[in-house]
């Protein structure tokens, strides 16, 4: 599972990152301290199809207050991406303030699924990875499904 | 003309000269003016004999010594041989008055060296006494015209005195005469004045009205004015006669009413504060103070009659006129009329904001409106310095406590970091202190960015959504201490929908519930801790209870939990006694009441009804 952090703050950055490391170890991790470092980033994926083995991100953990391009300018440059998976990209902002207007601007976005309070908190990260558990390949339903077939297999085997 | 000689009388015929004689009144004077000759008509006027009349002086001619300037005049005119006439007067014998057309022709015989004088007179006694009676009727007619109490005028159909009666307003006869008989009424008067006396002109008739105006010290006067036209002879109206009589006395049945009304109409015209009074059908400006005229730099006679969107710059005239309309609307249902807030021009075309009290009133069958306005120039400006200052100081707080946060929620980030590492007890509970400063921390800054969020934040109303309203709230304290030690149960009834600013009705219950979770007990055995919510709405209002069973508020602290920086918790829970503050003020700004009820160990239970903006 890819996640992209993108937050201007270093200490924040680096305590998201740890906290996402300490659950989960299958995790590449990319931070980011601008937002546009990022979405350039995220252009030369749009660019090449050809690099399939890049870094694309499943879950983009994005910081609201952030200097040159906040948060949901982000978005509106997200939004105007193409050539890229956009939908199995999912973005969540990250951020202390829970102003009521932040929150109604969150739920008008198309890009973004949800706000989460600053600073991350382990279950939170357990509740993301869970809700992204089905799309990820290695829980692929099918797979379970071999799997479970092996399990039956392996009870009539006993 | 000559003098007729002697001798041609004497060729006359005596027959010819008798019967002149016999019908004629004569009479020959000698050159001293003693009589020589008097017919007997003479005799008749003079009522005695020519017997007693010849050789005495005549009378009627006097001696030249005489000092009327008719005699001298007379003498010199005769001694120069001239004929001379005018009218002669004297009383009779008897004492009878009577006039004479007198013609005296001097007689000169050149042979005696000596001169006659022949008069012939013509009785005008008649004519006289008419005269006399005519002078004496015309004087007594004046002398009444100026004893009456009318002023009769005698004006062109533009108002223009052409003759009058006496004097009017300190102004003498013949400087009156010229002038416009407008000038001496006040401005207010004139459009109503002109309609009248352009009627008479126009439909040719007498025509009677009445009519008021305040005087140089503001004392109410009432006029019974009657107008009727002169026509020429093809029947043109060439002037009009205009009578005035002063009523005053009559219409003003005492004499404290006028002196209160002087005062009235003093302090109206003087007052600094504008008044306007505009007549209903057109809008037209009919009073005009000096305020007014301070404050728009029109004079009183240059704008009455004119319409009252003169005042209004052209940028704001629609909203001007409809806010304006909307008001008077307002007036004829008996509503109260806030103040209107309008945008004027001024003559010399500045535009400035003015506040206008409108009010209204019904005189006879015509009702008025009169606006009382006020320059808020100033105060203006000042309110709108006040605002861009409020809104920065608003903003600087709200960023300062938002931007407190970040820095509070990293600390509490890295702690979490920290926790996970194997340290030393000592340092464990160092750490537990730590944590309990930066949580407390990051709680003040967030209760300060929410308060100043509702406070730069200004929302439309909308429909609240109770139901999502309180589940948003009970999602967003999930996080909280003992939340889930707590059964919620929510009850919202909601048929009429109520409006409100839904920012506010959220920070409004998000402090409630979460002064009830903070505040819940610790409940052992079978009872368990709950927060019931409950909200109710009508057309009116809507009411929201929350209702927990925890620790409660001693009964001496209830009325100070509203208080700012108060805070009556023993428990040492975390808080910074803004919460309730801020619910109380944003109750109030809504026009609602909150109240509380709660006593120590029986939880607490706060209502509060906002009325519904629907």
């Amino acid at each position: 599972m890819n996640i992209m952090l993108i937050d201007d703050n270093k200490i924040d950055l680096f305590v998201n990152q740890k906290i996402i490391e300490r659950l989960s170890t299958g995790c590449d991790i990319r931070a980011f301290t601008s937002a546009c470092s990022a979405i350039n980033f995220l252009k030369i994926l749009e660019d090449k199809g050809a690099y399939p083995t890049m870094f694309v991100p499943d879950v983009i953990l994005l910081d609201i207050n952030m200097p040159e391009m906040d948060g949901f300018q982000f978005l509106e440059a997200f939004d105007e991406l193409s050539g890229i998976d956009k939908k199995s990209i999912r973005i969540y902002m990250l951020s202390s303030s829970t102003s009521p207007q932040d929150v109604e601007k969150i739920e008008e976005s198309n890009s973004c699924i949800g706000l989460i309070d600053k600073p991350l908190k382990t279950y939170i990260v357990e509740e993301i990875l869970e809700e992204f558990r089905p799309y990820l390949k290695q829980f692929d339903a099918e797979a379970e499904d071999i799997n479970l077939v092996d399990c039956k297999q392996s009870i009539k085997v006993k | 003309m000559e003098a007729i000689k002697y001798s041609l009388l004497s060729s006359l015929n005596d027959e010819v000269l008798e019967a002149v004689f016999e019908n004629s009144i004569v009479s020959i004077t000698d050159s001293l003016g003693r009589i020589e000759y008097v017919n007997s008509k003479f005799c008749k006027i003079l009522d005695c004999n020519a017997n007693k009349l010849v050789g005495e002086t005549h009378e009627l001619l006097k001696s030249p010594l005489h000092s009327d300037r008719v005699y001298k005049n007379l003498w010199r005119t005769i001694k120069m041989g001239n004929k001379w006439n005018g009218v002669l007067a004297d009383f009779s014998k008897t004492g009878n008055p009577f006039w004479l057309d007198t013609t005296i022709i001097p007689l000169i015989n050149e042979d005696q060296k000596s001169v006659k004088y022949l008069a012939i007179y013509k009785d005008v006694t008649k004519y006289h006494e008419k005269n006399i009676k005519l002078l004496q009727d015309d004087l007594t007619n004046k002398k009444f015209l100026k004893k009456m109490p009318l002023n009769v005028f005698t004006i062109s159909r533009y108002g223009k005195i052409l003759n009058a009666n006496k004097r009017f307003c300190d102004t003498k006869v013949n400087d009156l005469i010229d002038t416009y008989l407008y000038d001496y009424f006040s401005p207010e008067i004139f459009e109503y004045f002109k309609q009248n006396i352009d009627k008479a002109c126009v439909d040719k008739l007498t025509h009677e009205f009445e009519l008021y105006d305040f005087d140089t010290v503001g004392e109410k006067k009432f006029f019974s004015v009657v107008v009727s036209p002169n026509f020429d002879e093809i029947g043109v109206v060439i002037s009009a006669t205009i009578a005035l009589y002063k009523i005053t006395k009559l219409k003003s049945s005492s004499n404290k009413l006028i002196d209160t009304e002087a005062k009235f109409r003093a302090i109206y015209q003087s007052i600094n504060v504008g008044i306007i009074v505009v007549a209903d059908d057109k809008g037209n400006i009919t009073e005009w103070n000096k305020g007014a005229e301070a404050a728009f730099g029109y004079e009183k006679e240059e704008i009455i009659g004119r319409s009252l969107t003169v005042l209004m710059s052209d940028k704001y005239r629609k909203g001007n006129i409809t806010q304006l309309k909307k008001a008077v609307n307002r007036i004829k249902n008996k509503q109260n009329v806030d103040v209107v807030e309008m945008c004027c021009l001024s003559s010399d075309g500045k535009q400035f904001p003015v506040e206008f009290a409108l009010s209204s009133g019904v005189i006879g069958d015509s009702s008025f409106y009169c606006a009382m306005m006020l320059d808020i120039t100033k105060r203006k400006l000042l309110e709108n310095k006040l605002k861009v200052k409020t809104k920065d100081l608003e903003l600087f707080l709200y960023r300062s406590a938002h931007d407190l946060k970040a820095p509070f929620s990293s600390a509490e980030g890295l702690l979490g970091l920290l926790k996970e590492e194997k340290v030393s007890e000592e340092k464990e509970l160092l750490m537990e202190m730590l944590d309990t400063v930066v949580k407390d921390g990051k709680e003040l800054s967030e209760s300060l960015s929410q308060a100043s969020n509702i406070l730069i934040n200004k929302t439309d109303i909308k429909k609240i959504n109770f139901t999502k309203a309180i589940d948003d709230v009970l999602v967003l304290l999930k996080g909280a201490e003992k939340f889930s030690n707590i059964s919620f149960k929510v009850n919202v009834i909601d048929a009429y929908g109520f409006h409100s600013y839904k920012e506010k009705i959220k920070y409004i219950l998000q402090n409630l519930i979460k002064n009830a979770i903070k505040y819940s007990a610790n409940m052992e055995g079978l009872e368990s801790s709950y927060v019931n919510i409950t909200v109710r709405t009508n057309q009116k209002e809507a009411v929201i209870i929350v209702e927990d069973n925890g620790v409660g508020i001693h009964k001496k602290k209830l009325h100070k939990i509203f208080e700012l920086y108060y805070r009556a918790n023993r428990f040492n829970e975390p808080g910074h006694g803004l919460g309730l503050y801020v619910v109380k003020n944003i109750v109030n700004e809504l026009k609602g009441e909150i109240n509380v009820e709660s006593s120590v160990g029986n939880g607490a239970c706060f209502e509060i009804v906002l009325p519904n903006s629907i």
